[in-house]
């Protein structure tokens, strides 16, 4: 018997029955006293359950329980879909399982049922009615909402791509950061490890709106970090827009679209309607107004946020990326080093 | 799940030990083991913080191995040097090189040729041969479909063993 028809029929390995596998019974054994024991679970005091709010979130990265930050670097980002051409596969899986929800999704011309597939290169599309999951590989799963049409562009054990043309998805995912990306008529979505909606809406406007974790999004050269508790949109043929965390004041949210916009004059309305916990915003802006704009913003993130010592105004005024760096480092929303170290080389 | 929706801590601590192996396991897949209870505790905590969060009940392991994998990246993003864009790599494969010096040499080289495989088989393989469950399990627990963990589980397995086999000789 080949080790092919040995792994094959191997029970042991599956469920523990039949003839115990020498070799496995001798791996558990040898891996035994590694095996958790947990001790009791030891909950803070003053924790409690509840939607996390946004100064919570802080917290929490600040403790290091679910980081969360949002970075800016430029440079060469990965390409949105321009109608989709399937890659080859580079693994044998290049089918994943999918299953409706309600209604019925349909998969190409075939109806979608409860156990179902979805192919490389197959489209998933749900009508106004119906929803479906579909599992993506072994790095997470989506929902897949009413009126949505998305597709596996690339299928690979350590990449996933899916192109999503219109519609919502809900993403959860467990694979490492990058692994899985999902491409949008104007964005690539690129999930470090997280669970976040994703929709794009009948003028090809791409909403993003983290839960958990963080997710990068990149268009037009820019690639954007957006934190959990955070948002960003991004317009046909504009970057990623200014990320806002959900519970900021609509005058700043207002007010931050149209700056998105390309309308300047609404400035001084964001700066005016931050609280202190907008500094995710304000900081951002020292990044995307023109120069001759950015001491205004300086002002006003030194107000809410001063800048740590060493850190001067003439460097901020003039981009210099280690000051913007410290500035960043002292907010409190994760240091700026690390979020470059998941930066790799994108599939062409 | 209702009641510790609801903030009762004593569902929560059912829900803890439910899952607590499952969670411990991808950890260990991730991190060094030395870490990895604080870990266990960490993601936890955060799971009680915010499990109003929590849309679907019935997602609630798949949810908290997403918040473990977080935890873990969280934590390896923390420990790495400060690398320059050449050296910038992605985190999950910063992997600790051993299990915990007092574990037995046995275990440590084969946690350590397990650490050397493709995430989806590491992952696979700690939950089966070091925590003990099964491959059906696995599925129920993590949310995933029986195909899949069962090509992990063959695939992962034949790897390992040619790991193993190639450090023998």
């Amino acid at each position: 018997m080949s080790q092919q028809d040995r792994d094959r029929d191997n029970d042991y390995l599956w469920n523990g029955s039949g003839t115990p596998d020498a070799e496995v019974a001798a791996l558990e054994a040898s891996l035994a006293p590694l095996r958790g024991r947990p001790r009791a679970l030891a909950l803070p005091e003053d924790a409690s359950v509840g939607v996390t709010s946004r100064r919570r979130v802080m917290a929490l990265v600040a403790a290091g329980a679910a980081a969360a930050a949002v970075w800016v670097v430029w440079g060469p980002a990965p390409a949105p879909i321009t109608g989709g051409r399937a890659s080859s596969p580079s693994s044998s899986s290049s089918t994943w399982q999918a299953s409706a929800l309600a209604g019925s999704p349909r998969v190409g011309e075939r109806a979608l049922g409860a156990q179902g597939s979805l192919a490389q290169g197959e489209w998933l599309e749900t009508d106004a009615t119906s929803r479906a999951k579909l599992d993506v590989g072994d790095a997470g799963a989506l929902e897949v909402e009413p009126a949505t049409r998305l597709r596996i562009v690339r299928t690979a054990a350590d990449e996933h791509r899916i192109a999503l043309v219109r519609g919502r998805i809900r993403a959860t995912i467990w694979a490492a950061p990058r692994v899985v990306s999902i491409e949008t008529p104007n964005a690539v979505a690129v999930d470090l490890g997280c669970v976040y909606t994703l929709g794009v809406d009948g003028q090809g406007t791409t909403e993003l709106a983290v839960e958990i974790g963080w997710v990068a999004i990149a268009g037009e050269g820019r690639e954007v970090f957006v934190p959990g508790g955070a948002s960003s949109r991004t317009r046909t043929g504009a970057a990623p827009g200014t990320p806002r965390f959900a519970d900021a004041p609509s005058a700043l949210r207002d007010a931050l679209d149209r700056l998105d916009a390309g309308d300047l004059g609404a400035l001084a309305a964001a700066l005016g309607a931050a609280r202190a916990h907008d500094v995710l915003s304000v900081w951002h802006l020292l990044r995307t107004v023109p120069a001759e704009s950015r001491g205004v913003v300086y002002d006003r993130l030194a107000a809410l946020a001063p800048p740590p010592a060493g850190v001067a105004k003439p460097a901020i005024l003039a981009a210099d990326p280690e000051a913007l760096d410290r500035w960043w480092d002292s907010l409190g929303l994760g240091a700026a080093s690390t979020f470059r170290t998941f930066r790799t080389p994108q599939a062409p | 799940m209702q009641a510790a929706r609801r903030g009762d801590r004593a569902a929560f601590g059912a829900l803890y030990e439910r899952h607590v192996r499952l969670v411990h396991g991808v950890l260990l897949a991730r991190a060094a083991a030395y870490d990895v209870d604080d870990l266990v505790q960490e993601a936890f905590v955060t799971a009680w913080r915010r499990l109003g969060e929590l849309r679907e009940a019935g997602s609630f392991a798949a949810w908290v191995v997403a918040i473990a994998r977080n935890v873990s990246v969280d934590h390896h993003r923390k420990s790495l040097r400060v690398l320059g864009p050449k050296d910038a790599m992605p985190v999950d494969r910063e992997i600790p090189s051993a299990a915990a010096p007092d574990a037995p040499a046995e275990a440590r080289a084969a946690l350590d040729a397990i650490r050397e495989l493709p995430v989806a088989y590491r992952e696979t393989l700690v939950l089966r041969l070091v925590e003990g469950l099964t491959g059906p399990e696995i599925a129920e627990r993590a949310g995933l479909d029986h195909g899949s963990v069962r090509v992990n589980l063959h695939r992962g397995m034949k790897l390992l063993r040619e790991r193993l086999l190639g450090a023998a000789s």
